[in-house]
């Protein structure tokens, strides 16, 4: 073959390459562009067909959704619960992650077992028992049931995505600082958590993502007082008519912190989500 | 001297451990091990929370019917079957080929790597509303799209032969990614040396795929494909928003079943039952896959 028509075979082959790469970003991201066109849009705009993609945006929707329809203080309990429950999760199962990747004892397999079968568990065989616990225990639409329940179901995930990061760190950093004459719980929380500081931070976000976008149990544990972003979104959607505009709002402010928070985890977004099996 | 320092040192230690790991472990005792044993014990009563009686107890009267008597329990299991075969084999073969695709690398990987990702993390809720709107017969996007190609409309989530397609799309649109990156972080593992030898016996390019490569990720490729398995037996979020199980009982799988007889019936006990057949048939699923799929 002469070098002009193999040229031409990799020029062909490079533009193909970008099409396709074209289409995958188009399909990945158009959702989520149409959810924010439509949010900018205002309530007849948003009816028009053919679907307008010049208009005038407004940001009435977001104003509205967050003053008249009370998502601001759904989006505040998503925040406290979302981050109290982070945090103790962190607080009960960094420790436990250490000893599990660290020590050898009895019983030890059985741990890990468990661990992993309550991943296969599906929630509706916690959401059961848990609401009648609640109900009798008046924890319904508390702020406080929800972050419990929420521990329950990530705490798992928590202390084994911990213990691979823990794993990871050099036995001799730790055998050195034993010489040097810590006692076996400074070298946790002097030695080898400084270095798994960016698995901490990385299963701190992923956890957080998890409970942010949980719905299941939001919507049945909550009415009122409690009641998360997620479980808000069907405020909008009333008897006789559906508020487009304000539910893309408030569907994009749900969605952007995640988004913002996993481009700074993205490395660890698979190994989360596949309980370490690929990291 | 020596022999006390190390004895000390183990009983450290062993403070050590059952100091960190004891309130890991209550949590897990108060929080998921007693209420799932809560829930066995509410599956053998007849409860109905909106009833003044008292629960009663039944034994396995619960089991039986789901098994024997329960024609809308079967049904929904095998909807949920259909749901997820479908979106597997979907979001595998997507998957993959998509991972093949970025198995090159060329400017701007990174950047739609990092765009591919964003579909998995996108509270599924909210994605299920955005859908919805590009699904709808009158307004829609896509049919707009299909109406000036000439085509007929798309139901959608309101067509009794659609409604299944459409939640599988919006599962495969949000979930493909997850495999794609699987699967690329096993091909960018590979060694090249098997690749270029099956180039010298003057393999085609599928002939390489099929012979070389998928044996060597083949571990992966399953571990993937019960991961992701797993999570769609699971799935509840997107098809609760996007259609609750309808039109009908055509998009009701087991979880939404479970739901609706909890939830909108009431029926503790029946439902506590359903869901622990579920757990009992997941497992099993799961035992008998990793067993013949014989992982290394």
């Amino acid at each position: 073959m002469s070098l002009k028509k193999s040229n031409f075979k990799k020029v062909m082959r490079s533009v193909l390459r970008y099409v396709v790469a074209l289409f995958l970003l188009t399909g990945a991201l158009f959702p989520i562009a149409w959810m924010l066109m439509t949010s900018l849009k205002t309530q007849v705009d948003a009816f028009k067909m053919p679907p307008t993609l010049i208009f005038k945006p407004t940001f009435a929707n977001f104003i509205t959704a967050f003053t008249q329809s009370g998502f601001g203080i759904y989006y505040k309990n998503s925040l406290t619960v979302v981050i109290s429950a982070v945090a103790l999760c962190l607080l009960v199962g960094v420790p436990a992650a250490y000893v599990l990747a660290r020590f050898i004892f009895k019983g030890k397999k059985g741990l890990t077992v468990w661990i992993l079968s309550v991943r296969i568990a599906p929630p509706i065989a916690f959401l059961i028992p848990f609401f009648i616990m609640f109900n009798t225990l008046n924890l319904l639409d508390t702020i406080l049931g929800l972050i419990l329940i929420y521990i329950a179901i990530n705490l798992t995930m928590v202390v084994w995505m911990m213990k691979g990061f823990f794993e990871d760190v050099p036995r001799e950093i730790e055998e050195a600082a034993l010489v040097e004459g810590c006692t076996p719980l400074q070298v946790f929380y002097r030695v080898s958590l400084p270095i798994s500081l960016t698995g901490l931070a990385a299963t701190a976000v992923l956890t957080f993502i998890f409970c942010w976008n949980e719905l299941m149990f939001a919507i049945v544990l909550t009415s009122y007082a409690a009641k998360t972003a997620t479980a808000g979104i069907y405020n909008f959607i009333g008897y006789n008519d559906v508020r487009w505009g304000e539910l893309c709002a408030a569907s994009i402010l749900v969605i952007i912190p995640v988004i913002i928070f996993i481009l700074f985890v993205q490395r660890y977004l698979i190994r989360g989500l596949s309980f370490g099996a690929v990291k | 001297m020596q022999k006390q320092k190390r004895n000390q040192m183990q009983i450290e230690e062993r403070r050590l451990i059952i100091g960190l790991l004891i309130p890991c472990i209550a949590v897990l005792l108060f929080l998921v091990i007693f209420p799932l044993v809560y829930n066995l014990w509410l599956s053998l009563h007849r409860w109905n929370l909106t009833v003044r009686e008292e629960q009663r107890f039944i034994g396995l009267a619960n089991y039986f019917k789901i098994l024997f008597k329960d024609g809308h329990f079967w049904h929904s299991l095998l909807t949920t079957f259909i749901f997820g075969g479908t979106a597997l084999a979907a979001e595998c073969i997507l998957g993959m080929s998509i991972a093949l695709f970025l198995n090159r690398d060329f400017t701007g990987r990174k950047f739609i790597q990092t765009c591919m990702i964003l579909p998995m993390v996108a509270t599924p809720v909210a994605i299920s509303y955005v859908w919805r709107i590009m699904y709808n017969p009158d307004f829609g996007i896509i049919n707009y799209i299909l109406q000036t190609i000439g085509l007929p409309i798309w139901k959608g989530i309101f067509g009794a032969r659609t409604a299944m397609a459409s939640i599988v799309i919006v599962d495969v649109w949000q979930w493909t990614p997850f495999l794609t990156m699987i699967f690329l972080s096993g091909l960018l593992a590979l060694p090249k040396e098997p690749l270029e030898a099956a180039d010298i016996d003057g393999a085609s390019k599928i002939q390489k795929f099929r012979l070389v490569t998928l044996p060597l990720i083949r571990n992966l490729v399953i571990i993937g494909l019960i991961l992701r398995g797993i999570d769609l037996f699971k799935t509840f979020d997107i098809i609760y928003s996007l259609t609750r199980g309808g039109p009908g009982t055509i998009t009701e799988t087991l979880n939404i079943y479970i739901f609706n007889e909890a939830f909108t019936h009431m029926e503790v006990g029946y439902s506590s039952a359903l869901s622990i057949v579920a757990i009992i048939i997941a497992s099993v699923i799961l035992i008998r896959v990793v067993k013949t799929a014989k992982l290394a």
